[in-house]
């Protein structure tokens, strides 16, 4: 009984492919089966994300036109024990695809894997229908800025349009002393308006760039923040329940005392 | 894989009906929509007569349509016609239609000794309404939910939301200003009501002032908190 994880957003730059990356690196150290799929056609990055970018030979597009295998086109990361990525064609564009090819690709990734997270593109036109047409589920990303929260609004009424029921919300890029200064809207504020269930609040964190620019995703590294976060965010999707992380007591430091001080 | 047509679609799938201002296409509620589009193509194509003037409205009846559904069969009007197509109807467009009581209902008698603000016909919605999702109603509109940024309701009556309006709302679609609006949260980016609008201040908005009612005195919008 494998899943099929939509991540979306309808705005740019939210942190869309940074979330499945570290999704699909932190299902895979919990030795799940995964793939991840970009489904961004035309403007692929999830392979530089992961590091992978080297090794593509073949893509999604040449999958479904049959130029080659399922098999030859998914790239197995050597870091994870069964991590595996389907790129993006590069030279190609979302039209390329139809809904009906890519709920077939989705079904014939579901016979291998336990987990196949999609990378959505933004906007809500084609490459958002091919993407979401497979799904079971659909994980929203986006940061707290009222510009997201009003595109992830609308993903969250076409996603439900489409039968996909609860989406998660994926906070993202939270900066803990604005919010504390009541600069920046808080979860609260944003689950007001998306009133939608919490999979994960991830703090802004400079290590996410660095991770992101070396292709090493941050859910492997402990001293992130980020990571941590990502790391609770899977844990939830394997169905534990994991108290939100307390950004309020904020800073690393803390963060540390309360993993390293005495227990109360 | 190329599947081959053994048998022509049933012409019968669409019906072409002239109205006074435009045309119904009457579609079969249960035939696979490819055919129904094959059908809608020759009948449109040997009908291009029928499909000439200007402002025309195009109603789909018989079928509830998605919006992409929708709008691959007015293409299909489009491509083949040089019908001007000023305005479009029909059932469920994005929002379910709301179910409509039975004839057979005990008709509403009111005993009261006072007169009601307006009687008449009232769409419910259980649901938030989310940004770019839009309703659009003769009557009056009851939503129990949120209505979200980037989000409209349009009502010829009254409009009630249990829950916040933070979207653009409008009462009295067609002029009648004695339509009120009320919400537990009366928060929206824009309020009308029949032919005046009014924005409520951004110290107002970012407050929750509790349940209130907009309405017009004097051809001015007040706000009264309940």
């Amino acid at each position: 009984m494998s899943e099929v994880y939509v991540i979306t957003s309808g705005k740019g730059g939210v942190g869309k492919t940074t979330t499945t990356a570290n999704i699909g690196a932190g299902l895979a150290l919990q030795g799940k089966k995964v793939a991840l799929v970009d489904a961004d056609i035309g403007l692929r990055n999830l392979d530089v994300v992961m590091g992978l970018e080297n090794r593509i030979v073949y893509d999604l597009v040449d999958v479904i036109e049959g130029n080659c295998r399922l098999k030859q086109a998914l790239i197995k990361d050597k870091r994870y024990p069964s991590l595996f990525l389907l790129p993006a064609a590069q030279t190609k564009d979302k039209n390329a695809v139809t809904t009906g090819q890519m709920k077939k690709l989705c079904d014939q990734l579901r016979e291998e894997f336990d987990y196949i997270i999609l990378d959505c593109p933004a906007g809500i036109e084609q490459g958002f229908k091919n993407a979401i047409a497979g799904a079971d589920k659909a994980i929203v990303v986006t940061t707290p800025e009222v510009s997201a929260v009003r595109d992830a609004d609308r993903i969250i009424g076409l996603v439900e349009a489409n039968d996909i029921r609860s989406p998660l919300l994926v906070l993202n890029r939270v900066k803990v002393n604005m919010v504390k200064r009541g600069e920046m809207m808080s979860l609260e504020d944003v689950t007001d308006i998306l009133a939608i269930d919490v999979l994960g609040v991830i703090p802004d964190d400079e290590h996410i760039v660095i991770s992101t620019n070396q292709g090493e995703p941050a859910v492997s590294k402990d001293s992130s923040m980020a990571g941590q976060a990502y790391r609770d965010v899977v844990r939830r999707i394997l169905g534990e329940t994991v108290p939100l992380m307390d950004l309020e007591q904020g800073g690393f430091g803390n963060w540390l005392k309360k993993l390293f001080g005495p227990k109360k | 894989m190329i599947t081959i047509e053994t048998t022509a679609p049933n012409p019968q799938y669409v019906l072409l009906k002239g109205q006074r201002d435009g045309i119904a296409v009457l579609l079969d509620a249960n035939a696979p929509l490819e055919e129904i589009k094959i059908v809608l193509q020759n009948k449109v194509a040997g009908a291009k007569r029928f499909f000439e003037g200007a402002n025309a409205t195009v109603s789909f009846k018989g079928r509830t349509l998605t919006e992409d559904e929708e709008q691959e069969l007015l293409d299909i009007i489009m491509r083949e016609t040089t019908l001007d197509v000023a305005f479009v109807e029909s059932e469920g467009f994005t929002m379910a239609a709301p179910k409509t009581i039975p004839k057979s209902a005990p008709a509403a008698t009111v005993s009261s000794t006072f007169a009601p603000a307006m009687e008449g016909e009232t769409a419910f919605y259980a649901t938030n309404l989310r940004a770019g999702q839009q309703v659009r109603y003769k009557g009056s509109v009851v939503v129990v939910g949120d209505v979200n940024p980037g989000s409209e309701i349009i009502a010829d009556g009254n409009v009630i939301v249990l829950g916040a309006i933070r979207g653009m709302v409008h009462a009295g679609a067609i002029g009648d200003d004695t339509c009120f609006i009320s919400a537990l949260e009366l928060r929206p980016t824009q309020l009308r009501i029949a032919n005046t609008i009014t924005v409520i201040p951004e110290e107002e908005r970012s407050k929750d002032n509790g349940p209130a009612r907009a309405y017009i005195k004097e051809g001015q919008v007040f706000v009264e908190q309940l």
